[in-house]
Parts: structure tokens; C-alpha cells; sequence
């Protein structure tokens, strides 16, 4: 911006001497040349205010006796921040006696510490959050981890920083209303304005938020964090998670996923398709991770699948540590669909850099009735109602009553859903009548969740719904195409369905790339 | 009385019956129970299912959710039934106790 302000007048001028005329240049855009304005200026004030600003930086070097003098300053206020700055460095680089005195007034703006025009004040702010910053990180361990947390969020969202490091500070959980402020983040436009704007900085002001919760004790995440759709990075390494939610996949922009050292035994059945679509695109880090394995041994007579015994070790079966042959099989025919016809064709080493997905057996399927309570397997066989996850099924499987597998919704399905729309379920169990029987107030309390995390959708129709009413694990082979079948290269996924007809566990052979 | 017929009638507290398909009525495993002629119940010989704790409205969304459970058994889009919003605790503890 070429703006005529007048340059510090040259310090030979005699002392004594009266105000400069306005030069030449202030006159090129002051068409009246003089300070005063006329009646008949008042027309062409349009656009730029004029105002004048006491250059106290100049008024403090009273052994020079400088003429004190104001500067003609055209444009908005904001642009003087950059020029003081300017005339600073450069008085100060004239003179060794700079001496930065207060001048005691300080206008601060509306929310910020920040006094306009004191770049150097924002930068000392900046340094000295830093150092709060990092003494508060070693007590946020004792104190309030969550505060602190919620705290650093407010200042990245203040200052525009779109890396949101919460890493290491103890975290047990984190509320929805700390993550909230991170939904009126924008991209700060010029971060230094020492330099003229380049012009990947004219992008759009969509943040790409990086959030760092590693190292941390999280044992569930808040469901804000799923509505914050501008997350590209995230991060959830070393933490506490027994459950990953599905609704993960809503955070579309993801480019990096690390759910690495946690306690998941499975992953949501959209992983999949996150792992399936966008493999260019999101990198996901999934181990390690106490994943359940299929749990197999091979009988050699029948050469059928059949359930390791809890009892028998590895030792009695040299067998058991072997992933199974009829997995091998199903994976070995995976792999062929996979590379079937390419191969001989034009055998392209980028398309065998790519993961692979190959599904190899399901668990047993765990129906449940329109209230959630297990019907089978038989809750006599497993008074649990857990059943053996780890025990992959060959054969086909079918819901117990064949009357009940429609795929119309169950009325206590519809009645929730209603409610889901109808009413604010979040303490609706606390104004239960007494009588209410148990899986009716557990019903609410799981459409309640469903309101607040998204309600699940069935992996077979892609409908939502609030009670599943089948759920069994699915293991897929993931990993490069020249991995072997092993078990740290075996992925269990957890599938849900919303009636008895769409629990239909996907056919063998059934592969991605 | 026969012992099977293809209508039974359900009667809510409030005195208002309604006779609805038997095959329809069965989806609730309750009702099925009730009406299972081996299990010898009253209802059974009557065809006649008396509920002293579901009220004639929310009895009548329950029959029609029978006969939109039987319009909608094979097809592949099921749009949802309209339950009323002040229905809703009563309706889902009806479809709790007949197990629908």
C-alpha cells in the first residue's frame, strides 16, 4: 500500500524551527493541502478516514528536541501496526537511546489482550502463553487436565492456530463443550504480516484442524468431536479406548487417523469403507491394538474348522498357532479375484503397493430381540449372553424364529425413533414413572446416545437405527499383497443389523483393493 | 367357540375392542403365547385378549402396527409408521409387554 506518510523528519533541522509545511506527497491526496477540512471536503470522504495518531515513539526522545509533531495517517486503523512497527525498527536502528517507555494509556480491544499497533506486545503475549503453556502442561496433572485443555482450544481458536496439541496431559475425558469453540475456528489470513501476502494465502479460510489428544487416559470421546467436520488430523494414540465410534466416518476431511496403543478389540464396520474408499487418501493407523484374532485350529480327520478348547495349549496343537487352511483358502481365492486378469496383463507395481482387503470368516451372529436382550445363542448355554467371539463360523447361519425376520422395524423400534424426534432425551430416565420396567429406561438411555453420537447405521441396508438387532464380528484380511495370512495381518470388524433379515454376513470370496 | 378362528379381538382397558387377523396379531409374541390352544389359556378358548394395562388409543396404534408389520414384511424400503409424539411412553411400554 503505497500510502504518502510522511517520513521522520531529518534530525538536522534546527530545533527551533517551526512545523514543516506538508510535503508534496501529503498534498497529492489531501486535495486541499491543508490540515483543516473544508466544508466542501466533506463530499469525497467516502472511503479512507484521515486521522492522526501521536507518534509517541518520536515524543519520548526528548534530548533530541524533536519538534513533536503528528503524522498524517490515511487507511484503517489496522495498517498502522504494520507502519509503527516499520518506524520503529527504524528509529531504533538510528538511535542506541531507544527506551521504551509505557505511555500509560492502553486500549485494548473488545476481547483480546492485544493494544492495537503493538505488534511487539502480541508477540511478547504470544511468548509468554508459551511459557504458561508448557509450566501449566507439568501441572495439569494434578489440577484440572480438562480446564487446561478446554483452555488451550479457546487460545487456538483465538489466535487461529489450526494444530490443537492436547497430547500428554492426563486427560480422563474430554467434555463436548471443550471441543465446541473449535466450530467458529477460521484460518488466519496473514500470520505475519511482515511479508506481503503469498498467494496460497488467498485459499479459503476452512480450517484443516490437527488435533493431537495422544497420550492421554480418554476412555470414550465426546460427540462434539464427530461434528467438527474440519479435523484432517487425528490423532488418539496411547489412550484408553475400549470402543471406536462408527460414527468416525462423518469426519469426511480426515487424512490421517493414528488409533494406534489403544484397548480395541474390534473396529466399527464403517472403518471398512474408510479403509476401503479414501486408502489414498486417509492414512489410518490401526495397530497395535488387542484386536481379537479368529481363533482356529484345524481337525485333521474332517479338516473343518473347529474351536480351540480354553484348555489346550499351543503345545498339544502344533496346529493351533497355524492360521487354518480353509482361511487360507478363503484368502488365497480373495487374492486371486484381486489380482485375477491383472496379472498377466500389465502387472503394475503401483496397484500391488495398495492394501488389500479380503474377507475371511464371520463370528457367530448374536440376535437380539426389538428390546436388546439376547435371543440367541440360547441365554442358557451362555448365561452371559457373550458369546465366543474369537470362533470364526463356516456355515450359514439363520435368525431363530423365521417368523420374526421381516425387515419391517419393530414397533418399539419406531416408537424410539419418534421419541428421538419428538422429545430431548438426554435426562429423560430420571422422570421415569418407578414401574418402568429395565429395558424399556435402557432403550431411552441408547436413543439418547444415538441422538448425541448419530444413531447407527445397519451394515447391510445402511438404514439408522437405535436397537440392533444382530451383531456378530467379521474378519478381514487387511494389509499389502505381499503379506501372508497371519494373524497380526487380520482385522475384526464389528457388523450390526436392524432386523433379523438383514443379518447377512458377506459372501466368501468377497474382496477390495 | 372354536377354538381357532381367523379374527381375534383385543380389548384395552377402557372397554374398546378391536378385532384384527390373527396372523397379523401374532407377531407379538405375547399374544401368541395367550392364543397358543397347547398352552391352555382362557384366551385361547374365547379368541378374546383383555389387556387391563394398555389404554383404547394406544391399543389402536398397536393394531395398526400389525397390519403395517403385515403389508411390510418382504418389502425392501419400509417407510416408518407415524407414532404419535404424546403416545410415545405409553406406546413403548405396550410394545414392551407384547414384546413387539
Amino acid at each position: 500500500m503505497a500510502l504518502p506518510s510522511s517520513p521522520p523528519l531529518p534530525f538536522e533541522d534546527p530545533p527551533s524551527s517551526p512545523p514543516l509545511l506538508p510535503t508534496l506527497s501529503d498534498i497529492s491526496f489531501t486535495a486541499n493541502a491543508g490540515r483543516k477540512r473544508l466544508h466542501s471536503d466533506y463530499g469525497s470522504l467516502s472511503s479512507d478516514p484521515l486521522f492522526s495518531e501521536d507518534t509517541s515513539e518520536f515524543a519520548f526522545h526528548e534530548d533530541e528536541e524533536q519538534p513533536k509533531r503528528k503524522r498524517m495517517v490515511k487507511g484503517p486503523w489496522w495498517n498502522m501496526a504494520r507502519r509503527s512497527r516499520h518506524d520503529l525498527r527504524r528509529s531504533m536502528i538510528k538511535k542506541d537511546g531507544f527506551r521504551n517507555v509505557d505511555s500509560g494509556v492502553w486500549m485494548g480491544s473488545d476481547d483480546s489482550l492485544e493494544s492495537f499497533g503493538s505488534e511487539r506486545s502480541r508477540h511478547e503475549h504470544l511468548a509468554r502463553e508459551e511459557v504458561v503453556k508448557q509450566r501449566s502442561r507439568i501441572d495439569a496433572t494434578e489440577d484440572d487436565p480438562e480446564g487446561f485443555a478446554a483452555r488451550v482450544v479457546q487460545g487456538c481458536v483465538d489466535n487461529g492456530k489450526e494444530m490443537i496439541d492436547l497430547s500428554g496431559i492426563g486427560l480422563t475425558s474430554i467434555s463436548s463443550a471443550a471441543l465446541l469453540p473449535l466450530h467458529q475456528m477460521i484460518r488466519h489470513a496473514h500470520d505475519d504480516l511482515t511479508q506481503p501476502p503469498s498467494e496460497d494465502q488467498y485459499s479459503c479460510f476452512t480450517p484443516s484442524i490437527q488435533l493431537f489428544l495422544y497420550g492421554n487416559l480418554l476412555s470414550s470421546l465426546p460427540a462434539e468431536l464427530f461434528k467438527l467436520r474440519n479435523i484432517t488430523v487425528l490423532s488418539l494414540r496411547n489412550n484408553s479406548l475400549e470402543e471406536l465410534p462408527a460414527a468416525i466416518t462423518q469426519l469426511n476431511r480426515l487424512t490421517e487417523l493414528n488409533v494406534a496403543g489403544n484397548r480395541l478389540n474390534h473396529l466399527p464396520w464403517s472403518v471398512l469403507d474408510l479403509l476401503r474408499s479414501t486408502e489414498d487418501v486417509c492414512k489410518v493407523s490401526l495397530r497395535p491394538n488387542p484386536f481379537r484374532v479368529p481363533k482356529v485350529t484345524i481337525d485333521k480327520d474332517s479338516s473343518k474348522l473347529m474351536q480351540l478348547d480354553e484348555q489346550l495349549g499351543d503345545d498339544q496343537h502344533p496346529a493351533a498357532s497355524a492360521i487354518s487352511k480353509s482361511l487360507e483358502a478363503r484368502f488365497l481365492r480373495g487374492r486371486q479375484t484381486l489380482n485375477g486378469g491383472d496379472e498377466d496383463a500389465t502387472p503394475k507395481k503401483k496397484r500391488n503397493s495398495r492394501e488389500q482387503l479380503i474377507f475371511l470368516a464371520p463370528s457367530r451372529i448374536r440376535f437380539l430381540d426389538s428390546e436388546g436382550s439376547v435371543v440367541r445363542p440360547s441365554m442358557t448355554a451362555h448365561p452371559s449372553g457373550e458369546i465366543d467371539w474369537e470362533a470364526p463360523v463356516l456355515e450359514p447361519q439363520s435368525p431363530p424364529v423365521t417368523q420374526a425376520s421381516t425387515t419391517a422395524p419393530s414397533l418399539f423400534e419406531l416408537v424410539l425413533r419418534s421419541a428421538q424426534e419428538s422429545y430431548d432425551l438426554r435426562d429423560v430416565t430420571a422422570l421415569l414413572p418407578l414401574d418402568t420396567p429395565s429395558t424399556v429406561s435402557r432403550a431411552l438411555e441408547q436413543a439418547a446416545r444415538g441422538v448425541e453420537y448419530g444413531n447407527d447405521q445397519c451394515s447391510t441396508c445402511r438404514k439408522p437405527f437405535v436397537m440392533p438387532r444382530a451383531e456378530w464380528l467379521e474378519y478381514w484380511f487387511h494389509g499389502h499383497d505381499y503379506y501372508n495370512l497371519t494373524q497380526d495381518a487380520i482385522l475384526p470388524f464389528k457388523r450390526t443389523a436392524c432386523s433379523w433379515a438383514c443379518a447377512q454376513v458377506t459372501s466368501v470370496g468377497t474382496a477390495f483393493c | 367357540m372354536s377354538a381357532e378362528s381367523d379374527y381375534v379381538t383385543l380389548i384395552s382397558s377402557d372397554g374398546y375392542s378391536f378385532v384384527v387377523q390373527r396372523s397379523s396379531a401374532c407377531i407379538s409374541a405375547a399374544i401368541r403365547r395367550m392364543l397358543d390352544p397347547s398352552l391352555g389359556f382362557a384366551e385361547s378358548k374365547t379368541n378374546t385378549c383383555r389387556f387391563e394395562n394398555i389404554n383404547g388409543l394406544v391399543l389402536e396404534k398397536v393394531c395398526e402396527y400389525f397390519y403395517y408389520n403385515e403389508k411390510h414384511k418382504n418389502s425392501k424400503d419400509v417407510p416408518d409408521m407415524d407414532v404419535p409424539a404424546e403416545l410415545c411412553l405409553e406406546l413403548l411400554m405396550a410394545a414392551d409387554y407384547l414384546n413387539v
